[in-house]
């Protein structure tokens, strides 16, 4: 059972379309991450699932119910925003509280959703607080609490009228690199927990990696592409997708299909399987699969070393063309090479990604 | 042995210092301008003038006494506290729904909200003439005669000043709307709060420190209201509209300055009561954000 169908969603404010005819199966249970730069549509999807845009065109179904014009209170969905917007005059316990009041929820052992009592309420506040360690904070305001802590009241508040669907607009990036990393594993844990779907907009791909069963990459209101996150990783579907994906960037240099291998200036880079001989192409090779050696049918220019500590990240110039730079990532024990030499440069076939010039597609061997 | 300046108490005094001199423009312009006319005001309350104006003799605190425990001061208190039940509950609900209703997105809610806020360009003069005319009973638009009414001249007279702070209200209240976080409206509409509830569980509470600012500025107003009485009702009928300050004006005459001293410095310690009542009663139910 799917929990989100978008089929042909688009969003327009006057001219500026938002979200451009998105197709996208969110299945139940999943973690889907909508990833992309800002502006790029995923923030407005969300939040037409949640009901606080309306949709331009197209339909929208959370379960199996078409929720076009649905109220946002009964769609059964939850939303932790970013900013969390918690309710700054109510104490934390009032705030989780908060969604239980008005909304019909789902009690175990019947189907029928109908109002908590007092005592049902207070149960559900205290298991939500004992999940997210929130118990000696209950009577505090939000004032007086730090980030961390604001961040797990806005996940209580979610969690505590156990929608169908969670949705979570970039939940992470007010809070510090360390609480992140510790809240990251917090969400995959609550994920396989309750084992609800859950909707996570963010523009930051660590997240997304690390924490999606599916990734939907987005940018300029069009899905470029729907995957796991190996898959996205090991065989992006374009360019953009390629490029936006991985830390450093896709290493990408356009060139021209010649045999079995794509030209770049002097440079020849082997594929696996084949392609039409004189094709312009754009070639791919991730940072940490260009190593310093082989036979020298690649070259570089070496312009300048980084070392972290852990590796060195080294950009040379290829083919000639200050534009092309390919940077790779070499052990920290390795000695790096000095700016200005030229280095031979060596990927396996298999590695090498080749898009098409014009439409920016993914090429398949 | 002799008392040395340690540092530490060296620089404290030189802070005192700063302090006091950064200070002292506040409070010379305040000792100047507030401080010592007061002690005048009170000093003029302790004696009788004759016709010239020329203080005649020394009658210490029983005129104070008489006057604050009189008739006619306190027909006056009764008629400036109606005139604030009149007009400050009317003030707040009306601006605060101008306000609800103009803070919105739409096209040309510009042009409505500089309507709405235009009566606080109106000088009093205006209003009142304009709320002088409505009321007339003969020509004005309303065809009523409250202005000869005694139970219902004050009221006629409040109407101008409602309308002439509406501006005002729906100004600050809207200013107060604007504070309050969109994405807290749209949490609790997913919460399940309807727009009423929404208002009045959350709006309401972000802009309390708004509508308690609001509550004061009004009840200080109505209380100093004088400019309107004598346009519109000139106190009538038969004194039914004579508020403290009306009767403090009418005891400006030479020999009446004494008298007019104390109601004024009556007028001085009810405002003062008030508005400490105001901040004392309301403050605490008052969410002051974080």
């Amino acid at each position: 059972m799917a929990a989100v169908i978008f089929d042909g969603v688009t969003k327009r404010y006057g001219d500026v379309v938002a979200v451009d005819d998105l197709d996208l199966t969110i299945d139940h249970g999943e973690f889907m991450v909508l990833l992309g730069p800002s502006g790029c549509g995923k923030t407005t999807a969300l939040r037409m699932i949640a009901g606080l845009e309306e949709i331009s065109d197209g339909v929208l179904q959370i379960g199996d119910r078409v929720v076009n014009h649905v109220d946002p209170r009964d769609r059964d969905v939850a939303m932790v925003f970013q900013s969390y917007a918690l309710y700054p005059h109510m104490t934390v316990s009032k705030n989780i509280e908060s969604p239980l009041i008005t909304r019909p929820t789902v009690v175990e052992g019947s189907d029928q959703p109908r109002k908590l009592t007092k005592a049902e309420r207070a149960e559900r506040i205290a298991e939500a607080a004992r999940m997210l360690d929130l118990a000696p904070y209950l009577d505090r305001k939000p004032a007086a609490l730090s980030g961390g802590q604001r961040q797990r009241v806005a996940l209580a508040r979610a969690v505590v009228s156990r929608p169908a669907v969670y949705l979570m607009d970039e939940p992470l990036s007010n809070l510090d690199a360390k609480l992140r990393a510790q809240t990251r594993a917090e969400l995959v844990d609550l994920h396989q927990r309750f084992g609800t779907t859950i909707v996570y907009v963010t523009h930051d791909q660590i997240e997304a990696m690390t924490m999606a069963t599916r990734i939907a990459i987005m940018s300029q209101g069009k899905l470029q592409q729907v995957g796991t996150p190996r898959d996205v990783y090991d065989a992006p579907a374009n360019l953009f997708v390629a490029q936006f994906i991985g830390t450093p960037p896709m290493n990408t240099a356009p060139g021209k299909v010649s045999g079995d291998a794509v030209v770049v200036g002097e440079s020849r880079f082997r594929f696996a399987g084949r392609h039409d001989d004189g094709r312009d192409v754009v070639v791919g090779v991730r940072p940490e699969h260009l190593t310093i050696g082989g036979d020298g049918a690649v070259k570089g220019v070496v312009r300048h070393v980084e070392w972290l500590g852990y590796e060195a990240l080294v950009t040379c110039e290829v083919g000639a063309d200050a534009a092309n730079r390919f940077t790779l990532r070499q052990d920290a024990s390795a000695t790096p090479p000095a700016v200005g030499d030229t280095v031979p440069l060596q990927v396996a076939p298999e590695r090498v990604h080749v898009f098409d010039a014009a439409s920016t597609e993914r090429l398949g061997g | 042995m002799a008392e040395r300046e340690t540092p530490a108490r060296a620089s404290r005094l030189a802070e005192t210092g700063m302090a006091a001199l950064f200070l002292a423009p506040s409070i010379i312009l305040f000792a100047l301008f507030f401080f010592y006319p007061f002690e005048q005001l009170v000093l003029r309350g302790l004696y009788r003038n004759n016709a010239q104006g020329t203080n005649l003799r020394y009658v210490g605190w029983s005129q104070y006494k008489d006057v604050l425990t009189g008739d006619d001061f306190r027909a006056g208190l009764v008629h400036s506290l109606q005139y604030v039940l009149y007009t400050v509950p009317a003030g707040l609900i009306l601006g605060t729904l101008l306000a609800v209703a103009a803070h919105r997105k739409l096209r040309g809610i510009r042009i409505f909200q500089t309507i709405f806020s235009s009566t606080v360009a109106t000088s009093v003069a205006v209003a009142s003439v304009l709320f002088y005319v409505l009321l007339n009973s003969q020509t004005g638009v309303l065809k009523v005669d409250w202005l000869n009414d005694p139970n219902l001249a004050l009221f006629g007279v409040s109407l101008s000043s409602i309308w002439q702070n509406l501006g005002l209200s729906f100004i600050i209240v809207l200013a107060g709307l604007q504070t309050v976080p969109t994405e807290l409206m749209e949490a609790a509409t997913l919460d399940g709060y309807g727009p009423v509830r929404r208002f009045f569980r959350i709006t309401l509470p972000l802009i309390s420190p708004v509508l308690l600012f609001l509550t004061v500025v009004l009840v200080i107003f109505a209380l100093q209201a004088f400019a309107q009485i004598e346009l519109i009702s000139r106190g009538g009928p038969a004194g039914h509209s004579e508020t403290l300050v009306y009767k403090i004006f009418q005891h400006q005459t030479p020999d009446q300055l004494g008298v007019g001293s104390v109601m004024a410095v009556g007028l001085f310690v009810v405002t003062f009561i008030v508005t400490l009542a105001q901040f004392l009663l309301l403050d605490r139910r008052v969410h002051y954000g974080d």
